[in-house]
């Protein structure tokens, strides 16, 4: 009914911007995550009757977000993750990532810093990136986490920790300097 | 603890997630392993990092390209049928003159197509005509028309009183004693009374009979008594009541006479009895009648009729 679209369509829209930006970490690149996205809430859309109002519709999202992310990448495997050529693996970014005092040439490596988090993001496993990704980019609670990614919240903490410590060992070369 | 316990432990400390007492055991070891001083600057540097990259606006039109992707659903079925309930009256109401024009005819048609439908009894019709078709019926229906008559008056204790119609029943028989004393010791009044009185004895007993049972009945009754003799053996033709001082001999002196002429004697209730006998032995029988007592309500058809043919069935009442 045209009342059901259009409080849907203001669902989409308060919640876009995070599941659009969940996808594009996860796949690291934007047509693929904009299409991921669209596809993420038509199933929600198809789902909306069976959501219980005991989780947020904010983590329910999440969940339908990283299920059909597991998905596609297990269907199309790396083929939709995108890896940005940009960065020099000589450069030493890292260092200048927290400093927002920065020059324009720091900048520059921000930015170049930037891409290569996200291609060593993208080497990540599916499990591994999405908890890095919800926990310190998107800023979740661990009870929002163990809701969204259905596991226990010692799992999370767990898992989050080996996540981390492996891709700091990808990033050692660049943070060493 | 060693430096590989404490790495496990790095982020639990970078979040502040520790007791007092692990988190100082951290703070010591760090404090003497340069190593571990290293591994938790990269793992802050990591964690930074990550925390620093840039969130992406949603791309434009993104909400408007999913609602064009979203299923157009059907109504359902509850939808449908409100949305049927509440057509227009300039289509409604056509249609269902139509279906009210169809069901009519089949009716029609329904009742044209089966005679019995046409020919059913009607609940409400009046006594008067009743007894006039009554007395226009054919003789071959006048014994079945009877018995629907008669249950019908059965079914009548609501308009006419039990009570009431064994009243007139006692009024009628009385005056009919009175009349019999006042004929004297002649022979039963059918006999006696003229062709030539104002009404047949036939009407005067069906008028006094309606009286007795209501209209219904009484042209029952009349009917079953004009029935012609012999039209069936399996119902009595006409009712004799007899006054006797001795209900039971008669009864025995009944079935002598019967079986003499060839007959059969049944006794449906206490009292009356289901007499059959050959038409032309009526007279006979009637005859062995009168000397068993008083022949009381005699039917106004002689069962001597000259032209009766085949058996007679008569009810006996017998009355002390």
């Amino acid at each position: 009914m045209a009342g059901d679209r259009e409080a849907f369509t203001a669902i989409v829209e308060r919640h876009q911007r995070r599941i659009f930006n969940f996808m594009y970490r996860m796949v690291g690149d934007r047509p693929t995550a904009e299409d991921l996205t669209q596809e993420v809430f038509l199933r929600a859309y198809e789902a909306l009757p069976r959501f219980r109002k005991a989780a947020a519709l904010s983590t329910w999202l999440y969940r339908i977000a990283h299920n059909h992310c597991l998905n596609v990448l297990g269907e199309r495997g790396r083929e939709v993750v995108m890896t940005p050529a940009n960065g020099s693996p000589d450069a030493n970014p890292i260092a200048l990532a927290a400093d927002p005092g920065a020059s324009a040439e720091q900048v520059l490596e921000q930015r170049e810093l930037r891409a290569i988090v996200q291609e060593k993001l993208n080497e990540l496993t599916p499990e591994h990136r999405a908890i890095l990704v919800l926990r310190d980019i998107q800023g979740l609670s661990y009870d929002e986490i163990a809701t969204a990614l259905h596991l226990e919240g010692g799992t999370v903490r767990s898992r989050l920790h080996r996540a981390r410590m492996e891709l700091k060992e990808k990033l050692r070369r660049y943070l060493e300097a | 603890m060693q430096c590989e316990d404490i790495q496990e432990q790095l982020s639990a400390y970078l979040e502040d997630a520790l007791e007092a007492g692990a988190r100082r055991v951290i703070e010591d070891h760090l404090r003497e392993c340069a190593g571990c001083r290293t591994e938790l600057t990269l793992f802050r540097r990591t964690v930074a990092t990550l925390r620093s990259l840039e969130e992406l606006e949603a791309p434009p039109r993104l909400a408007a390209a999913v609602d064009r992707r979203l299923p157009t659903r059907g109504p359902s079925p509850w939808e449908r049928l409100a949305s049927w309930l509440f057509i227009p009256l300039h289509v409604k109401v056509p249609l269902q003159a139509v279906a009210l024009l169809l069901v009519s005819l089949g009716a029609v048609y329904l009742y044209r197509s089966a005679p019995e439908l046409a020919e059913a009894p009607r609940p409400s019709v009046a006594p008067e005509s009743a007894s006039r078709d009554l007395h226009a019926t054919g003789p071959a229906s006048a014994p079945e028309e009877a018995d629907r008559l008669d249950r019908a008056a059965r079914a009548r204790p609501a308009e006419e009183p039990a009570g009431r119609a064994e009243g007139r029943a006692e009024m009628r028989k009385e005056r009919t004693m009175q009349e019999q004393e006042s004929a004297g010791a002649r022979a039963p009044r059918f006999r006696q009374e003229a062709p030539a009185a104002a009404k047949p004895q036939t009407e005067i007993e069906t008028q006094e009979k309606r009286e007795a049972f209501g209209d219904t009945a009484g042209a029952a009754r009349a009917l079953r008594k004009q029935a012609p003799v012999g039209a069936t053996s399996a119902s009595p033709s006409a009712e004799v009541i007899l006054k006797t001082s001795d209900p039971a001999r008669a009864i025995v002196k009944i079935r002598e006479i019967v079986g003499a002429l060839e007959g059969k004697v049944d006794e449906k209730e206490e009292g009356t009895l289901i007499v059959t006998i050959p038409a032309k032995a009526s007279a006979r029988f009637f005859s062995g009648l009168k000397d068993l007592g008083t022949l009381v309500s005699p039917p106004a058809e002689s069962p001597s009729a000259p032209s009766s043919e085949g058996p007679v069935t008569l009810s006996i009442r017998l009355i002390p």
